[in-house]
């Protein structure tokens, strides 16, 4: 073939299942194409968390989706399952709320490097210390996407964005170091150019007893890729690509070695008691059972399930 | 049969940068929205390994194809089945 009008396929192949991409069946047919841009890295992200799932053998049903607000916030909008798009930097805060009173729902929170890092950050470091069980996955594209470029706690030093023309020049925040040392039992960083492993570490977040952070550094053409001379996609996930390096092998170097480079791996993979394990745990040495769910519909501790 | 749903699909040409056996090559022609598109070229070339499905982020891909990368044509393994067997 040499041009895609000889690429023909029969009408009938079209409207098969099998002619729709696999993760399709979670999303919300009807709103599709979504918002993003051409090349945004939150539509990879959309299906390698779904391959996670997959993987982790989680029930579809049973994943309640939270989200802040940006670009990033807006994937729970496309997904089938029931989801809270709340406001600025406060995912976490709603996610802990909801997973405190559902203890069993699979409580998952997608937000950006803005909503979780600057107005949700407090939210952010307090969620891992009490390390309760939530999967946050935080798409990291280094700006603030929505608002039209302006810099974020993680643009990297010397990135030109609306509000730093002349390059930025505070130092940014490593958000999975950070977390990590907040006391996070499972936290990993990759990126849009290492989706199998980014799929790898959302199974195992998914499966985390305790609060999981996954960071996917990913590319943001429109407004981070036009103002930082990378105006296509294909030129931003290769920049991406070509920075990444390995956490074993960053161990050595100095800070002068890992300028502009992202270092990617697992960051914490242990295990500590969990906040809803501790909140049963002091009711039933207090009161002798759980505390009650669902406290709208149940108004005492006897018609409580055991 | 790869296919492209070309309602969905918005050109960021991903799926070229990602492929390892160079199956897609982008069309000369724009669309009505004056973008050039993808199309599956070589598709004999493809190895089924999906990786253009994963990194689509408008969920536009499908590969369907029966064959895998570690069975040849003839039915037999593509790789010695013994590789990781201890030597007697
Ligand atoms: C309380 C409040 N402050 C500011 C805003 C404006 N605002 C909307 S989205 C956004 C930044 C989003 O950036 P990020 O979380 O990185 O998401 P992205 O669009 O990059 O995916 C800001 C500052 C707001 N909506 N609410
Ligand atoms: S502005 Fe950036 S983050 Fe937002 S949809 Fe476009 S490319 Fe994605
Ligand atoms: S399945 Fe793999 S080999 Fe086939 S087109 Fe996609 S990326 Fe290329
Ligand atoms: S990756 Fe998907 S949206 Fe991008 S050009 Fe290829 S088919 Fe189109
Ligand atoms: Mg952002």
């Amino acid at each position: 073939m040499s041009n895609i009008d000889e690429y023909t396929i029969d009408e009938g192949y079209e409207k098969t299942e099998r002619a729709k991409a696999p993760f399709i069946q979670y999303l919300r047919e009807d709103r599709l194409p979504h918002i993003f841009c051409p090349g945004c890295g939150n539509g990879t992200i959309i299906n390698t968390f779904f391959k996670g799932m997959e993987k982790a053998n989680i029930d579809f049903k049973n994943i309640a989706m939270v989200s802040g607000i940006g670009c990033s916030s807006r994937i729970p909008g496309y997904v089938k399952c029931d989801s809270l798009h709340t406001t600025h930097g406060r995912s976490i805060a709603f996610a802990t709320g909801l997973k405190v009173s559902n203890p069993d729902l699979d409580v998952v929170v997608f937000t950006g490097d803005g909503d979780c890092a600057s107005i949700g950050g407090n939210h952010l470091i307090h969620a891992a210390r009490r390390n309760i069980n939530l999967t946050v996955i935080c798409i990291n594209n280094n700006i603030y996407g929505m608002t039209g470029g302006q810099i974020s706690p993680t643009s990297p030093k010397g990135s030109i964005g609306s509000t730093a023309p002349y390059g930025n020049r505070d130092k940014p925040f490593n958000l999975a170091e950070l977390v990590a040392a907040a006391g996070a039992t499972y936290v990993a960083r990759w990126t849009t150019a290492q989706v199998e492993s980014a799929v790898k570490s959302i199974e195992k977040g998914l499966k985390n007893n305790g609060f999981s952070f996954i960071e996917i550094v990913s590319q943001c053409p429109t407004y981070f890729g036009r103002k930082n001379k990378m105006k296509q996609p294909v030129d931003m996930i290769n920049h991406i690509k070509n920075s990444t390096i390995y956490i074993n092998n960053a161990k050595g170097l100095n800070e002068y070695e890992l300028k502009d480079k992202i270092v990617v791996g697992e960051f914490a993979n242990k295990e500590s008691p969990e906040f809803t394990d501790n909140i049963q745990e002091l009711s039933k040495e207090f009161y002798g059972q759980k505390t009650i769910r669902r406290s709208a519909f149940l108004t005492s501790f006897d018609k409580e399930e055991k | 049969m790869i296919y492209i749903n070309q309602d969905l699909c918005k050109g960021c040409l991903l799926c070229v940068n990602t492929c390892h056996k160079h199956v897609y090559a982008v069309s000369d022609k724009p669309n009505k929205k004056e973008v050039l598109l993808p199309y599956p070229a070589n598709e004999k070339n493809c190895s089924n390994c999906k990786e253009c499905e994963l990194v689509c982020p408008d969920q536009a891909i499908s590969v369907d194809i029966e064959r895998n990368w570690w069975m040849s044509k003839d039915n037999t393994y593509a790789f010695n089945p013994n590789f990781a067997k201890k030597r007697v």
